[in-house]
């Protein structure tokens, strides 16, 4: 796995301490992964998706302004190949059934942070 | 009356008239008999013709003769008396008359020489006929007659010219004709007392009754051929003889009197029928106005939508020019709901409406008491532009019990809506303010479960500044953990109203310097000032003035810039001690102010959206403000931040002062 290019990931969550954890656990983690920015609500979100070209997009749901599923929205819109996993602190059936019918690959509870770079590895784009 | 009158007078009069007309009918009958039996006795004439046959046209007839020849003559005297006269010379003069006494004709006068009978002679001899004499007073003695001259013109067959006839004329019959003794022959004297007769030749009149000096009524004229001219019999009632027709002057007063009468009844009777029928309409339309109106009033549950157009219905039906309605509050004050027309001048107490009144007068104001169940919900004033009658006001009143009755069910309508609104609303703020704990508890568990495994995971590749950062966010979420924990106990307090509090003496002074130091770890990322003023006291408990505190403090530091300064201040306020904290951030909108306190109340901005809170903290600081008498706000700090406000009492005195809501402390919120 080691061989593999460098996957960068966008996080995007309006809570600080949540950012701050899961650039901590990314970059503890290694292994090929790196954070390439961090996004405090939909519009920043995007800004730096267009910017930064991220392989995956770490996303919260819950957010001032537009939620995470109208952001994943927006950039599936305009890169349907674009690797988004939902990052929530609670995730219920409406959520995870809106969240695969807009394609996005993976939903994950903020419970299982642990296991977020093994998601990572195993959703990133092989290109 | 009029009308009685005066056809009382045209029936006396049309009677009148009718018997006046039915005598005059009566009596035109009787003259008519009358000038029948007088013609017919003057036509009695005829007779001559027959004398002047017999007489073969001689004229030399001695008396006795004559008397035979005029035996036939008709002996009512028509013909007065006859006489043979004979030609002589120039003259015509009388031979034989007859009877032999008479005057009329004495023997040997010669006719001719009076000028009058000349002429009558001349046509008579020319024309071979029968001519009367011009009719002349006095020309014959005895009373007025009139001469017929039948010429005689000797032996042998009539002469056929006029040549013929000068030539053999021998003598003339005569007769003096007069009507008079015709009449008294023919009519009793009773008769000519009561009846108007005369007999005349054009404007000569032979014959006049007694009583024709009387006005011509029921007249009858007849004319009768006498000796080649015409005579006129007229006969009319005398004077007293048939009743007098009223004047046509009275009669045609009495009519247009009575006209007039009928016209000016027809007109009275018209206006009365006009009156009692626009009444009937009013009466039904104040009918059909309580009958529409009440299913309406009775249904209706906003009066505000209602009130204006039935105020106007109403104002129509009773042509009112005010009318007004008040309504009693919850507060049990009069609130003028609705009105229309000019003002009512204050002051001023009105007659109120209740029972019989009989009529209220046009231009006085008058109250209509709405009255349910014996509560008095509001009044109905009113001023009208014309007298109302009793039934008009029993109306009105109908009306008002109607109105009452919808007030009654709109306020309680009203009533329950806004309990359902209020429990809408604390059912959605629940469900926030659980969903947003919720989150929150998910964060901050999630943050030091997270630092938490990655410490225990990778404790021994972690550098000494990665531990010192995860652990201090463990702490800061720990903390985090423990305000939210207090806000859902508090929340559950909040729910029971199981807050308590002890109040007591502290210095306020100290205490919130101490609170302060208590809270440093919120106020990192700012500049803090202190304005204590030393020796404040107040009557209050110290633990709910840390929360308080703890919230004015915690909401500046969540709402205001890192790097701002937020002030807090601690004062005497009159009989009272202030507590306040005041922010750089961007404030809290006008209309916001007193939400903030209310339970879950999260303000829509977008700094609170930045921002974590269950929208509790502030209600509880309310709840506990409550429980001490003491008072809390929240306004506009120089700067345009939010300055939040605490009064407490300093003695242990119930109540707000309420000249504590003045210059310089907020609008308090109760």
């Amino acid at each position: 796995m080691g061989s593999r290019p460098e996957t960068g990931v966008l996080i995007v969550d309006d809570e600080e301490d949540m950012r701050a954890l899961l650039r901590s656990t990314i970059e503890i983690a290694n292994e090929g992964l790196k954070v390439a920015g961090e996004a405090v609500d939909g519009e920043d979100a995007l800004t730096q998706w267009r910017e930064k070209r991220p392989k995956i997009i770490v996303l919260d749901q819950r957010m001032p302004g537009a939620t995470g599923l109208e952001v994943a929205e927006r950039i599936l819109a305009e890169h349907p190949e674009q690797t988004i996993i939902l990052f929530s602190a609670y995730l219920d059936p409406d959520i995870l059934d809106r969240a695969a019918r807009l394609g996005i690959r993976a939903c994950m509870s903020k419970r299982e942070i642990s296991r977020v770079p093994e998601a990572l590895w195993k959703y990133a784009p092989e290109s | 009356m009029a009308v009685v009158l005066s056809a009382a007078l045209v029936g006396l009069e049309w009677a009148h008239w009718r018997d006046a007309d039915s005598a005059t009918r009566r009596f035109r009958r009787a003259t008519d008999q009358i000038t029948t039996t007088l013609t017919r006795g003057l036509g009695a004439t005829v007779y001559l013709n027959r004398v002047d046959g017999l007489l073969d046209g001689r004229t030399d007839l001695n008396a006795a003769d004559l008397a035979h020849i005029v035996g036939s003559l008709p002996g009512n005297g028509v013909v007065e008396a006859v006489a043979v006269a004979q030609v002589r010379g120039d003259g015509v003069v009388i031979a034989t008359p007859f009877p032999t006494d008479t005057t009329v004709f004495p023997a040997g006068v010669d006719l001719a020489a009076l000028g009058e009978y000349r002429r009558a002679f001349d046509l008579a001899r020319d024309g071979g006929d029968a001519t009367a004499a011009e009719p002349r007073t006095g020309a014959l003695p005895g009373p007025p007659a009139a001469l017929v001259a039948y010429p005689e013109f000797g032996a042998g067959p009539m002469p056929q010219t006029t040549e013929e006839r000068r030539a053999r004329l021998t003598g003339f019959l005569i007769a003096a004709v007069t009507p008079q003794p015709v009449v008294e022959s023919s009519l009793a004297p009773e008769t000519l007392k009561t009846t108007a007769v005369t007999i005349a030749d054009g404007d000569f009149v032979f014959y006049r009754s007694p009583a024709a000096s009387s006005p011509h009524r029921a007249v009858v004229v007849r004319s009768v051929a006498v000796g080649g001219r015409t005579w006129t019999v007229t006969a009319w009632a005398g004077r007293g003889a048939v009743p007098s027709r009223p004047s046509d002057v009275v009669f045609g007063g009495a009519l247009a009197l009575l006209a007039a009468s009928v016209l000016a009844l027809g007109i009275v009777l018209r206006r009365a029928a006009a009156a009692a029928t626009a009444r009937e309409a009013a009466r039904a339309e104040e009918v059909r106005l309580i009958a529409d109106a009440g299913p309406l009033l009775q249904q209706s549950l906003d009066l505000g939508e209602l009130l204006p157009d039935f105020a106007v219905s109403l104002a129509a039906q009773f042509d009112l020019d005010r009318l007004g309605v008040t309504v009693v509050n919850e507060a049990g004050q009069p609130v003028e709901t609705f009105a229309i027309g000019p003002a009512l001048p204050a002051g001023r107490p009105l007659p109120e409406i209740r029972g019989a009144v009989g009529v209220m007068p046009p231009g006085t104001d008058f109250v209509i008491p709405l009255q349910r169940t014996g509560r008095s919900v509001g009044a109905l004033r009113a001023r009208a532009r014309r007298p109302l009658d009793d039934g008009e006001l029993r109306s009105l009143r109908a009306v008002a019990d109607l109105l009452a009755a919808a007030l009654g069910n709109a306020q309680l309508y009203s009533r329950e809506q806004e309990t359902v609104r209020r429990l809408r609303d604390l059912d959605r703020l629940k469900l926030s303010f659980l969903s947003t704990v919720s989150h929150e508890l998910r964060t901050a568990v999630a943050a030091i479960e997270g630092f938490g495994s990655l410490l225990v995971e990778h404790w021994p590749t972690l550098s000494d500044e990665q531990r010192r950062e995860f652990i201090d966010r463990i702490a800061r979420n720990a903390s985090s953990l423990k305000r939210l924990v207090d806000d859902l106990l508090d929340f559950a307090r909040l729910e029971r109203h199981a807050l308590s509090v002890s109040p007591r003496l502290v210095s306020l002074s100290e205490l919130v310097q101490q609170t302060v130091e208590q809270l440093a770890s919120l106020l990192e990322q700012h500049h803090l000032t202190l304005d204590i003023k030393p020796e404040v006291r107040a009557f209050t408990d110290p633990d709910a003035v840390e929360r308080i505190l703890g919230n004015f403090l915690s909401n500046a530091a969540k709402y205001s810039p890192p790097g701002t300064t937020i002030t807090i201040t601690v004062a005497p306020a009159g009989s009272r001690a202030l507590v306040s904290v005041s922010d750089e951030g961007p404030g809290i909108p006008a209309e916001e102010r007193t939400r903030v306190f209310t339970r879950f109340y999260r303000s829509e901005t977008e700094a609170t959206h930045r921002t974590r809170g269950a929208g509790i903290g502030l209600a509880v600081v309310k709840e506990f403000a409550d429980r001490l008498n003491a008072s809390v706000a929240v306004e506009s700090a120089e700067g345009g931040g939010a300055r939040f406000v605490a009064l407490f009492p300093t003695e242990p005195t119930p109540g707000v002062e309420p000249e504590m809501l003045g210059r310089g402390v907020p609008d308090l919120v109760e």
